[in-house]
């Protein structure tokens, strides 16, 4: 069991967005400051580091910048200030593989009221491959509630595990959505809407 | 006196999110999480607007919205979808797409 304890929830998520539900996220989260130092990261950052090797309050404190090679360092400071002075959400996809898994990524970067990001890192699931490898007669099996249906969110289109309650990255189901498709919203896209309606008043 | 307004989803985030705003807004919401718990307030209660997902178990959007006419007829309808096909509906005032954006939908509420 992994519990976020290192550092206090961030004051300026505390309205919109419940620690516990960033904690629940299999996705990788780290909230950066305006600077890049790292504010807070949930439990599934620390279980990635311990993983990979490192200990899992790995990143715990200073700057992100610093886990990011020198060519690409400046590049994501850049893009990460225009991030939060334009309110842009930016997405991007990336390959992380290992010797034998080859692994794609996607990252999003929130803006939160021009004073912190959230940068979330999803695991890009291929269908396609759940095919072949785990011989399922219907590869979105475990993506179906009791009632047969995909809950996907309607912001960032990622689609609800219904056992782990994940939020997936299926590309298949962006480009080509099951007829059986119900739309709510994620609880981090939640948050971020909510961020936005309140600088709406 | 302020609208009263029955919102139908499924996914509870969305429920939760819409009412909190339209109520800020004014109006009187009512939720609820499928069609037929949706009929049976729309047969205890009168109201102004049914705000309705496309996609849920059992009955989907639509069909609510031509068994809600049934029972309440000057019963205004939007219906929020995150598909890009839509049927072709005169019984609705509108198709809202989700993400929803709350200007829009008050709006349509308003009209």
């Amino acid at each position: 069991m992994f519990v976020n304890r290192a550092r206090p929830f961030p004051n300026v998520l505390e309205r919109a967005f419940s620690a516990s539900d960033l904690d629940e996220s299999r996705s990788t989260i780290v909230v950066l400051d305006h600077s890049g130092e790292i504010l807070w990261v949930n439990a599934a950052w620390r279980r990635f580091a311990e993983e990979n090797g490192g200990p899992s309050n790995a990143y715990d404190y200073g700057s992100y910048f610093d886990g990011i090679s020198p060519p690409f360092r400046e590049l994501y400071r850049d893009l990460f200030a225009y991030v939060l002075a334009s309110g842009t959400v930016y997405t991007q996809q990336y390959e992380c593989s290992s010797r034998d898994t080859h692994r794609l990524y996607q990252m999003r970067a929130l803006p939160i009221d021009n004073r912190a990001l959230i940068l979330e890192h999803s695991h890009v699931i291929a269908v396609s491959q759940r095919v072949d490898g785990e011989g399922n007669d219907d590869p979105l099996e475990g993506y179906r509630d009791a009632n047969g249906l995909i809950l996907q969110c309607s912001n960032c289109r990622r689609v609800r595990h219904a056992v782990t309650q994940s939020w997936d990255w299926i590309a298949e189901l962006v480009q080509q959505p099951d007829p059986a498709t119900s739309h709510g919203i994620c609880p981090l896209c939640l948050g971020f809407y909510w961020v936005h309606l309140a600088r709406r008043k | 006196m302020s609208q009263r307004i029955l919102i139908v989803d499924d996914d509870k985030n969305t429920c939760i999110a819409l009412a909190s705003i339209l109520r800020e807004e004014g109006f009187t919401v009512d939720m609820c999480h499928d069609a037929q718990r949706a009929l049976a307030l729309l047969g205890a209660a009168s109201y102004d607007v049914l705000l309705t997902d496309f996609v849920m178990p059992g009955m989907n959007g639509l069909e609510l919205v031509r068994a809600a006419k049934e029972l309440q007829g000057s019963l205004r309808c939007v219906v929020m979808s995150g598909r890009r096909t839509r049927d072709n509906a005169p019984e609705l005032v509108a198709w809202i797409d989700k993400p929803v954006d709350v200007d829009q939908l008050i709006s349509q509420i308003k009209a």
